[in-house]
């Protein structure tokens, strides 16, 4: 059975904002991750999963919506490869990107092959993700999610 | 008081190398031959812009922070490497905080990962703490500050946290600035249960010959230490028989005062045995010196039942003191409920862990009791960054002594690029004597001078690890199998 999810709270200036499904089975990480996003980016973080089944399944629910998921590779079930790859060939998914300690050359291709835009390596690549978001809402680009 | 600096971990990278043994080093259920060190670096940035480096290495020690047989060594390793992932990954994602702050936020977040992964307190601790020194490096270096002028100026932002609710009343800079390291100390040597005591325990052709002292008498005779540190085995009858021989060489050690501690290892299965071991040492009139140079005992019993029951009987005796069952920052305070009056310090649990142990050891003492105390043990700390930054922690506590074993089971910087050797003894030439062209710590007369350590602008080392060649940290493969798993998927 898949793992609750947890849903944060709206920001003042929400259409302003990228919102972000954070797949990561580490709560520690995760509360790290979310403060550091929203202190830095304009990303806000709707929801987050802990595993596949509860990533997919708050993503299959018409009730929710984001731009953009931030996916681990290593989750306390199934796998960061595993949403990717479910997520590949739906017409509104949103932008996926990948955060994990395992950006191995190997990785990174599988996940771009699956439709991940971006790798950023947990240790040393934070700063260039948080750099990505601004980039990447400065630009205006929307997900298709957000676009319907 | 300089204001602590709020800073952001921008990477965290690690790496390890291999190492041998020039002597198999017995302790509880191992004997170790070979090892691998690991080495963190972290690069910081401060609020005010300015960035820099820190560092810090530590023996990824098998069979000591999860002795479960079952475990290969390298699966013990993979534990290890697990826990620094987890402390990289969390304070890289952290948004900028104190260095302390750092460490504390994330310390039950990180407790929980690894207790998810089934990995035991012990174990889910090192990383952090090895991640813990690099910042702090990191923000020494910067600053130019020494890690006894950054720990007294609290740089770190040492403070009340939910972490140490006992100590909320406590004046962290109070207590922090007066703190005066020490420029030297005494070497505690290490005596494993397979080292030879006396010639006669080396069967022909099986000395090393490398120059370094092979033997228990050896050492006594080179490094003129009078600090001795015995592993017991659980084994009571096998236990007084060692110690017996052990005595014998110990007690010619006549012209300065004989200072022994037992470290149990975890390896007697309750208190009672340990008294009944006790109580034979000191009706046994060759082991009269000894029992009577003995200062306390060391985590006698096994961690599972260490702390359920009290020591009472075993401390009337001498006192006792908690290492393995040290795994969290309240260890301490059941220990001391049950009876034990010390806790060890190891780089490898967390400087932070240490100094909040030491005052809490003031704040008891200071009530009356006058008993609490810490001590300092090693993990095999090897030559340059390892064995440095755990003598500047011990330095700033204060302590008289501290175990030292890394010099006698590893020789020097043996397996580390020879630029990186001459580097750590050009800097350190009080730690560091130059044997036969090889960099080797410095034991003179029992004592470790620690002047070039304590006064360096940076936690214990003024030169850096050459981490050119130094291989890039295996990935954990923590639970067994995941990187297979991901690796074929």
């Amino acid at each position: 059975m898949a793992d609750a999810l947890q849903t944060g709270e709206p920001k003042a200036a929400d259409s302003e904002c990228l919102r972000a499904l954070v797949v990561e089975d580490s709560s520690v990480i995760r509360d790290n991750l979310t403060e550091t996003l929203e202190e830095n980016t304009p990303v806000q973080v709707v929801a987050s999963a802990e595993d596949e089944n509860a990533a997919v399944a708050w993503l299959r629910d018409p009730n929710n919506t984001c731009d953009v998921v931030i996916v681990d590779i290593f989750l306390k079930s199934g796998s960061g490869l595993g949403v990717l790859q479910r997520l590949k060939d739906e017409p509104n998914a949103p932008r996926r990107v990948v955060l994990s300690n395992h950006a191995t050359p190997e990785v990174r291709s599988k996940c771009a092959e699956l439709g991940a835009e971006k790798v950023f390596d947990k240790s040393n690549e934070i700063d260039e993700m948080l750099a990505w978001f601004n980039r990447e809402r400065r630009s205006g680009l929307a997900s298709p999610a957000s676009r319907t | 008081m300089i204001e602590a600096p709020r800073l952001k971990v921008v990477s965290l990278e690690a790496f390890e190398h291999p190492f041998t043994l020039r002597l198999p080093f017995r302790f509880g259920v191992v004997t170790v031959t070979e090892g691998k060190q690991a080495f963190v670096r972290a690069r910081v940035r401060l609020g005010d812009g300015r960035g820099g480096f820190g560092y810090a290495a530590e023996t990824l020690a098998a069979k000591w922070f999860d002795k479960d047989p079952a475990l290969s060594d390298e699966q013990n390793r993979h534990q290890l490497r697990k826990t620094i992932e987890l402390a990289s990954e969390a304070y890289v994602a952290a948004a900028p905080a104190t260095a302390f702050e750092l460490s504390a936020d994330n310390h039950r977040g990180l407790y929980r990962a690894a207790t998810a992964l089934k990995l035991p307190p012990l174990v889910a601790g090192f990383g952090p703490a090895l991640v813990d020194r690099a910042v702090i490096d990191a923000v020494c270096r910067i600053y130019g500050a020494s890690f006894a002028s950054a720990m007294r100026s609290n740089l770190a932002g040492v403070g009340h946290h939910l972490v140490i609710p006992d100590l909320a009343g406590l004046d962290w800079n109070a207590f922090l600035a007066p703190l005066e390291p020490k420029t030297s100390i005494e070497a505690r040597h290490t005596v494993g249960l397979l080292d030879p005591i006396v010639d006669a325990d080396q069967p022909a052709g099986s000395r090393v010959e490398d120059g370094l002292p092979e033997t228990l008498e050896e050492v006594v005779r080179s490094y003129g230490q009078r600090c001795f540190k015995l592993k017991l085995s659980g084994d009571r009858a096998a236990d007084l028989d060692r110690l017996t021989k052990i005595a014998g060489v110990l007690d010619g050690v006549a012209d300065r005062k004989l200072h022994v501690t037992l470290d149990g290892n975890e390896q007697y299965d309750d208190v009672d045995a340990v008294v009944e071991l006790w109580s034979t040492m000191e009706a046994d009139p060759r082991l009269q010196r000894l029992c009577a140079a003995t200062l306390l005992i060391e985590q006698p019993v096994k961690r599972q039942a260490a702390l359920a029951r009290s020591v009472a009987p075993l401390a009337q005796a001498r006192p006792v003191m908690v290492d393995e069952s040290d795994a969290d920052y309240d260890a301490f305070l059941r220990a001391r409920s049950l009876g034990y009056t010390g806790i060890s310090s190891k780089n490898c649990k967390g400087f932070y862990r240490s100094l909040v142990n030491l005052a809490r050891c003031r704040e008891w003492n200071a009530g009356g009791a006058g008993a609490f105390f810490m001590s300092g043990e090693d993990l095999t700390t090897l030559a340059g960054l390892s064995v440095q930054q755990d003598l500047a922690l011990v330095s700033l506590l204060g302590l008289a002594d501290v175990e030292r074993n890394g010099h006698h089971f590893i020789d020097g910087f043996r397996g580390r690029p020879a630029a990186e050797a001459e580097a750590f003894a050009a800097a350190h030439p009080d730690l560091y004597r130059i044997d036969g062209g090889r960099p080797r710590l410095r034991i003179e007369a029992g004592r470790i001078a620690l002047g070039s350590v304590v006064a360096c602008k940076a936690f214990g080392s003024a030169v850096v690890p050459d981490l050119s060649t130094t291989p890039t940290m295996a990935k954990a493969d923590w639970p067994p199998g995941s990187v297979e798993t991901i690796v074929a998927s």
